[in-house]
């Protein structure tokens, strides 16, 4: 698809141009309005301690991770307990030796054990905590397609319409027109609303038009 | 009092009992008195629990601690308005509160039940009531609020002190109603399961039931993720907890049956999943009930070891096979006799929303039991917390909200490829040149951007909607551009709700994100004067102050915000210390604007008046917060019935008097 | 026993009897006629008629949004106005649908806009051809070939 092609609809309808441009680009403003504090967030760091090459941001990772032993289901970076401060610093003793991550984790995983941690490692037996996910979402997307393919297979399906047009019908025709007539404003072979940028207008007169007096 | 809410607690248990009963048999042996008297009977078991739920609350507020629970949940310190709210804040009292709740929405739903669902409508109220008679029945044998102590304390024990907050008047309520009130739309579709009815007559009282219990839902995830924001003391505001999950995955499932609901009611197609899926809602309603009573895993929430764990599991096991069975025995009337016409079609876009929906709860349930497995099979201890949520709900939510941008603007049966370039075009190119602007200004985060880039794409589909909408409306009518959007809503109300409410999930995903990505967080302690600085504010503390009170050790400590050496504001953060409780209670300093939050409280008071301090810039979570209206206000105006009445003549009609037919004029 | 725990037994027992009576006020009120109108197909009353007529809205709706040639919307509109006549034949001739669709009916047909009617035997007012009942005065209609 050439570039002409997709941006044609925008180019070609000039008296909207202007209004769908300005109202994506004033979205797009409020946005970025909104972000750009984050981005001076970003460069503006809070000072690094001065002890060790660590930054805070790397240890509050770690913090993260770690499940206060005493509070139920809080990690040492939530709990506000003695024994998550101590573990806070010694996470952070860690770090200024020049300790990595995983080797902070396996400390605390040795003296406390597994659960320690807030996630299941991915190793081992445990790999099927994070597999069972994925392999539950490409199970779903299968189950879709196959729904979505049996339910559109052909079927001997009630056509939602035409029931069988006979005289009888013409006075609750009439009925119903007059109904749709007053509460859409328009004739009842018509939307009642003009539709915008189609090219083809003319409605056309179809069956169950029915041209007598008394109508409208 | 008590003995008032005792009687009456047996009462609304044998008029329940007999409710179900009554309406089963009065069907089936086609007594059509037993049948209504089975329905007056549910009218007067709400008028019971209400008797019981009164005489509660009442006993807290008149301090009547001979009543256990009262003594357990309250003291004399207490200030009067948690009085009114305390008698939910235990697990007797909560049981008490939701059987009271479902007592008056079955009678709400059942008097208001569509003329044509009338034959059907004993096995609803046999459902609901049978429900009732489990709750009224537990509560009564085994967690009565009305037991008595064998003496009289001069004190109670008092209430957790961090229920003591605003937050404690909407949270519970909300989020119990929203949980039993998801037995309201599966008795509607139970109940039309049973009397063998083949079409769609339940689906309007599913479809506004859902809905309510959906709103009821939200708002209490929010509300309580709110008063966990507040006064928690991280800073954070949702960490997955076993019984946060617990909400979460029904509401999960409901917002799939809202959605899908639609196209029964549309095109009279997903009769058997919509079937499943309130099935499965209930079920996992039941579930977090389980949860949150077995206290088979830790929670910030639990009530604590109770034995009432067995019993729920009982009900839940019932509750989940019965239907189902239910439904594999009617399973051939429930064939649809539509036709999916293109894959690429609403109806298609309505079951990828279900299965993302269905995937995140499935998700959720198996990050809060793989502990139970795990301790099980392997014998292992493992956590599953926020970490594992994240990183495999993230992507997950996010195409969720690609979805919620594309869906509305798919037409019904099949989409043409340049009705589809038409619609896409504006929200593609916003999104991308949300992505491209933001890249280029030194974000790089991969899931902010996508993020970003998403929220553009759905709002500018949505108000792109709504402008084409308001100005054919104007240009047929006339009116300017404010009448014709106001009739354009009132025209089209589930429709222009529908996309209130998913700008308001914008709005939360807005307040994620970027507290998610871009918060920024440091823990000081800081002595008197001293002051410390974050992003571009800088902190400094003047001092604390120590009150004594009746139960608790108040201490406030005051800081000033600066920026570039201005004077923004002066907080005050609290912690107070309940010795009887072991345990403080903070309430965080929160600096409030739609760009970010500056969140101030105080974790430890060390003797010499210095103070631990956290500090946390979040942004954009404002935006979560102000959802929260918008998204009730979406939905009040998608539930606004919208009768179409019969014509209007655009005549007074002629009076005909019997006699000789008028000549015409 | 002290004053609070009668007063209690009290009202508790005025709750217990108020309860009884509504349970055995349907038993007593005597046997009602039933009237179950198990004729009555589900999908024709007066909220498929609104159901329709809401379809029509939102097909209006999509149309006007750009979202479907106008070949297929005339198709479905044409298909929704005769399901909606189709109903509402069904409805007022069975004697039944609301009130001011037979005052409509009335309307039109003092105005000479319709053919197809006859005389009312009973009351002497216009029926449509087809109707089971006169709508004025409720008297059997000979069934019409």
């Amino acid at each position: 698809m050439k570039l002409s092609n997709l941006l044609a609809p925008l180019v070609y309808t000039p008296c909207k141009l202007s209004l769908r441009v300005l109202l994506s680009l004033s979205l797009v403003t409020l946005l970025t309005v909104t972000s750009l504090a984050q981005v001076n967030g970003l460069h503006a760091q809070t000072p690094e301690p001065p002890e060790g090459s660590y930054s805070e941001s790397q240890a509050q990772g770690i913090d993260r991770m770690i499940m206060c032993p005493v509070c139920p289901a809080e990690t040492i970076d939530q709990a506000q307990v003695e024994i998550s401060f101590q573990m806070r610093a010694v996470v952070r003793e860690m770090l200024a030796d020049g300790k990595e991550r995983d080797e902070i984790l396996a400390f605390f995983v040795e003296r406390y054990g597994k659960d320690i941690l807030a996630a299941p490692p991915k190793t081992g037996a445990n790999l099927v905590a994070w597999l069972a996910p994925v392999g539950g979402f490409g199970a779903g997307l299968v189950a879709v397609f196959l729904i979505i393919r049996s339910m559109s297979r052909q079927r001997p399906a009630l056509v939602t319409a035409q029931p069988v047009q006979d005289a009888g019908l013409i006075p609750y025709l009439e009925l119903v027109d007059r109904h749709l007539d007053l509460t859409r404003g328009g004739t009842s072979n018509q939307p009642s609303y003009s539709v915008e940028s189609r090219g083809t207008d003319v409605p056309e007169q179809s069956e169950g038009q029915t041209g007598k007096e008394g109508k409208g | 009092m008590a003995d008032l809410g005792a009687i009456s607690l047996w009462i609304a248990l044998a008029l329940a009992a007999y409710s179900t009963v009554g309406s089963v048999a009065g069907k089936l042996r086609l007594s059509p008195a037993l049948v209504e008297s089975a329905q007056s009977a549910m009218y007067a078991v709400g008028l019971a629990l209400m008797v019981a739920t009164l005489s509660l609350v009442v006993s807290f507020i008149s301090r009547d601690f001979e009543i256990a629970y009262v003594a357990a949940h309250s003291d004399l310190a207490m200030a009067n308005k948690f009085t009114w709210v305390a008698f939910y804040a235990g697990n007797e009292g909560s049981l008490l509160y939701i059987a009271t709740i479902l007592s008056i929405m079955s009678a709400v739903a059942v008097w208001r039940a569509p003329e044509k669902f009338k034959d059907a409508l004993p096995y609803t109220t046999a459902i609901l009531m049978l429900t009732l008679t489990f709750f009224v029945a537990v509560m009564a044998v085994m967690a009565n609020p009305f037991d008595k102590l064998p003496f009289v304390p001069l004190d109670g024990d008092g209430i957790n002190p961090l229920l003591t907050h605003f937050g404690m008047f909407f949270h519970p309520p909300a989020l119990m109603a929203g949980l039993i009130g998801i037995t309201v739309p599966f008795a509607f579709a139970i109940g039309s399961l049973l009397a063998g009815k083949t079409g769609d007559e339940w689906v309007d009282a599913g479809r506004v039931w859902g809905m309510v219990s959906w709103v009821l839902l939200a708002g209490g995830l929010l509300l309580g993720s709110w008063w966990a924001y507040t006064i928690l003391g991280w800073g954070g505001f949702w960490f997955w907890d076993p019984v946060e999950n617990a909400a979460f995955m029904p509401w999960l499932g409901i917002t799939a049956f809202i959605h899908s609901i639609m196209v029964q009611k549309r095109r009279g197609m997903f009769r058997m999943w919509n079937i499943v899926l309130i099935n499965v809602a209930f079920g996992l309603a039941l579930y977090g009930m389980f949860m949150n009573r077995g206290g088979s895993v830790p929670s910030v929430h639990s009530f604590g070891a109770s034995q009432l764990g067995w019993i729920f599991l009982l009900f839940l096991a019932v509750g989940v096979i019965v239907p189902f069975a239910i439904f594999i025995w009617r399973y051939p009337l429930l064939k649809s006799v539509q036709n999916l016409d293109s894959m690429l079609s609403r109806e298609a876009a309505f079951l990828v929303n279900n299965m993302l929906l269905l995937a995140i709860a499935f998700v959720t349930l198996w990050g809060t039991v793989y502990p139970l497995l795990s301790r099980l099979t392997n014998d292992e201890e493992i956590t599953v917390a926020r970490p594992f949520y994240d990183q495999v709900n993230g992507p997950l939510m996010l195409g969720l909200v690609f979805l919620m941008g594309v869906g509305p603007l798919i037409p019904w049966r099949k989409a043409g490829m340049a009705s589809l370039r038409r619609s896409l075009l504006l929200p593609v190119v916003g999104g991308l040149l949300t992505v491209g602007i933001l890249a280029a200004l030194g974000l790089h985060k991969d899931y902010a951007l996508i993020a970003f880039g998403l929220a553009t794409f759905v709002t500018t589909g949505i108000l792109m909607e709504w402008f084409r909408g308001t100005r054919s409306r104007r240009r047929n009518s006339g009116d300017n551009y404010v009448t014709a959007f106001c009739a354009l809503i009132a025209a089209n109300r589930p429709r222009y709700g529908g996309y209130i409410v998913h700008l308001s999930v914008v709005m939360v995903t807005l307040g994620i994100v970027g507290t998610s990505f871009f918060g920024v967080q440091r823990d000081v302690v800081l002595g008197i004067g001293e002051s410390t600085t974050i992003n571009d504010y800088e902190l400094a503390y003047l001092g604390t102050v120590e009150v004594q009170k009746s139960n608790r050790t108040e201490f406030t400590s005051t800081v000033q915000v600066f920026r570039d050496g201005e004077l923004l504001d002066t907080l005050r953060t609290k912690r107070a210390f309940y010795p009887s409780f072991n345990m403080a209670a903070t309430a965080a300093a929160i600096r409030s604007t739609p760009v970010e939050d500056l969140y101030v409280v105080p974790s430890e008071n060390l003797p010499d008046g210095s103070v631990g301090f956290r500090v946390l810039v979040n942004p954009l979570i404002w935006w979560m917060w102000v959802a929260g209206p918008v998204m009730v206000l979406g939905t009040v105006i998608a539930l606004w019935p919208q009768k179409i009445q019969a014509p209007a003549p655009a005549r007074p009609p002629r009076r005909f008097a019997p006699g000789p037919r008028p000549s015409a004029a | 026993m002290d004053a609070e725990t009668v007063i209690s037994i009290i009202f508790g027992a005025v709750l217990a009897a108020f309860s009884f009576a509504v349970v055995c006020y349907a038993f007593l009120r005597g046997r009602q006629p039933e009237v179950v109108d198990q004729a009555a197909l589900p999908d024709t009353d007066d909220q498929a008629l609104a159901d329709i007529f809401d379809a029509i809205t939102t097909l209006d709706l999509e149309y006007q949004l750009g979202r479907m040639p106008q070949e297929d919307f005339q198709f479905q509109f044409q298909a929704y106005r005769l399901q909606a006549a189709t109903v509402l034949r069904d409805q007022l001739e069975a004697g039944r649908g609301d009130r001011a669709w037979v005052l409509e009916q009335e309307v039109l047909m003092a105005r000479g806009g319709l053919e197809n009617t006859s005389t009312c035997p009973n009351c002497s007012a216009s029926v449509l051809d087809g109707a089971a009942a006169c709508p004025h005065c409720g008297a059997d209609m000979a069934p019409q070939p």
